[in-house]
């Protein structure tokens, strides 16, 4: 007769041992995992941003761990035809829960190819202009010039308008205001290209630029646009509003406040007359 | 040393004990060094003429120029109180565009000369690297590039297109650059801007001329473009006899090709 205590105890140890194979083969593929995950790092951070660098490594990492998941599961015994027709299941129930969430990270996916902006780019989408600190699988996260944090989910990135502000090296930047009827345009004009070739941070190429654009109804209106380095945009824009000013009224030339002709006539004085002319 | 290498040169090792103070006018640029014991305080401003020739090594220096005076101080720890003072060229390229309209005609070439203003970078003794590099005259900002989007920022310059040595003047804070120009298409090259790859080049001193850089020859093949084929020749200038002294390039260029002649937008 079999003896049972040892047929138990043989079959608690092999249940035992299963469950030490399956353990170690989940730690090991959680170091593995690491290791993997940093390796790729090191061989490719000089060639991928940190966004892509982040999302593939993470791709690798989550990878490795569920391959040796699935083989400690594997060793429990449990059959893997059966776990993915579970899992499939859950997925479509998951989907119809998560649907939010699952457009963000296919967003992600689109924006992570499309790359209209990179961390570190200053971008403006909507009323929110800000530098861009991090992102994610769901959303972008931005630092506003006064220090706020905005979160922006990756599906209104995808369908919105982004200005990304920081991708070229150079800009312009448009004045637009308006100078005295009275004034000598064609001396007005070379004030104001001097006074941008003056200021060595406005790129002399692409030439500052004027451009007159209108008659309005207290003079007349103006545009100069002058280029800078992304880096010196700031100092530019607000030097030369300070020397324009200085040059225009060195040269006295008149920016003019709003202004109204009043013509007045005195219809008492206008009978007055008539009735002279009648007598 | 004559009349002329006197008024040319201004760099060298200075002795500047602490309470001292010396000056430098270099051309547009006004520089006083002053040494206190833990510190260098570094005084400069610079005037409004780019070819303002004029040199003066003093004990102290009367600011007087439109620009505004800037100081600077650098916390130093060596016992050794000299200072020296190199030239040293522009760190990016310059473009530099004829005063007047200049056209080589198809299939010649031409040998001419423009200038650039040289750096002065100031480096205690003992410390490795120069503490600051103050340009002698501050050329604008400008871009350099077949679109607003891909190209390079550079420094303006303008030039004369000089195609004689004895038209050069000779000016102790510029470097001049011998261009060869190539012109191998069929069509004539209206010069309206040369891109000099000035941070590319080494800088030399001749007692009789100056400061100079190496050669570059620039070739225009029609097939290539805007592109155009940069050599830049290894040793010093036929046109200068009797180097004495030698500073490298600040950087190794790669390749060959150069957007040297597009025009922008």
């Amino acid at each position: 007769m079999p003896d049972l205590g040892s047929i138990s105890g043989q079959l608690n140890l092999e249940q035992l041992l299963m469950l030490a194979r399956a353990v170690l083969l989940l730690l090991v593929g959680i170091v593995l995992a690491r290791v993997v995950g940093r390796t790729f790092e090191r061989a490719t951070e000089e060639h991928l941003d940190s966004h892509r660098l982040q999302v593939f490594r993470r791709l690798l990492s989550y990878g490795t761990v569920t391959l040796f998941l699935i083989a400690g599961l594997h060793e429990l015994g449990f059959q893997l035809s059966v776990l993915l027709g579970a899992a499939g299941i859950l997925t479509v129930a998951l989907g119809f829960a998560a649907q939010t969430s699952a457009t963000n990270i296919v967003s992600g996916l689109f924006l992570l190819g499309e790359r209209p902006f990179s961390v570190g780019d200053v971008i403006r989408i909507g009323n929110t202009t800000g530098e861009v600190i991090s992102i994610d699988l769901l959303s972008a996260k931005i630092r506003t010039f006064d220090n706020l944090f905005v979160r922006i989910p990756n599906e209104t990135l995808m369908k919105s308008e982004i200005t990304n502000l920081t991708r070229f090296p150079i800009r312009r930047h448009d004045m637009t205001f308006q100078l005295a009827y009275r004034e000598d345009l064609a001396r007005a004009q070379e004030v104001l290209i001097e006074t941008a070739d003056k200021n060595p941070l406005c790129l002399e190429e692409p030439r500052p630029l004027v451009i007159w654009t209108g008659y309005a109804d207290s003079g007349v209106s103006v545009q100069l646009s002058v280029w800078a380095s992304r880096e010196n945009f700031l100092a530019v824009r607000n030097q030369v509003y300070i020397d324009l000013k200085t040059a225009l009224h060195a040269e006295g030339i008149e920016i003019p406040f709003p202004q109204l002709v009043i013509h007045h006539d005195d219809p008492a004085s206008e009978h007055r007359e008539s009735l002279q002319d009648l007598s | 040393m004559d009349a002329v290498n006197q008024a040319l040169k201004w760099w060298g090792s200075w002795l500047i004990e602490p309470g001292e103070r010396r000056g430098w006018k270099i051309g547009p640029l006004d520089l006083e060094i002053e040494r206190h014991e833990h510190e260098l305080r570094i005084r400069h401003a610079h005037g409004s003429d780019p070819v303002d020739s004029s040199l003066e090594i003093s004990k102290s220096l009367a600011f007087s120029g439109p620009g505004e005076l800037l100081t600077e101080r650098f916390p130093l720890q060596t016992a050794n109180h000299g200072i020296r003072l190199s030239p040293i060229l522009a760190d990016r390229p310059v473009v530099t565009r004829p005063e007047s309209a200049f056209t080589i005609p198809a299939f010649a070439d031409v040998l001419l000369f423009v200038s650039t203003p040289v750096w002065v970078a100031l480096q205690p003794e003992g410390l490795e690297t120069p503490v600051c590099e103050l340009p002698t005259f501050r050329p604008s900002d400008t871009w350099f590039g077949a679109s607003t989007m891909e190209g390079t920022l550079a420094y303006a310059s303008k030039t004369a297109c000089r195609l004689s040595l004895d038209e050069l003047p000779k000016r102790p804070h510029r470097a001049v650059t011998p261009i060869r120009i190539f012109n191998r298409a069929a069509s004539s090259l209206k010069l309206e801007r040369i891109l000099v790859p000035v941070p590319n080049l080494i800088l030399f001193y001749s007692e009789d001329q100056g400061l100079w850089t190496q050669t570059i020859s620039l070739s225009r093949n029609e097939e290539r473009g805007g592109l155009a084929e940069l050599e830049i020749e290894r040793d010093s200038p036929d046109s200068v006899d009797s180097v004495t002294a030698e500073w490298p390039a600040r950087e190794q260029r790669e390749g060959r090709l150069i957007q040297a002649f597009q025009e922008i937008f």
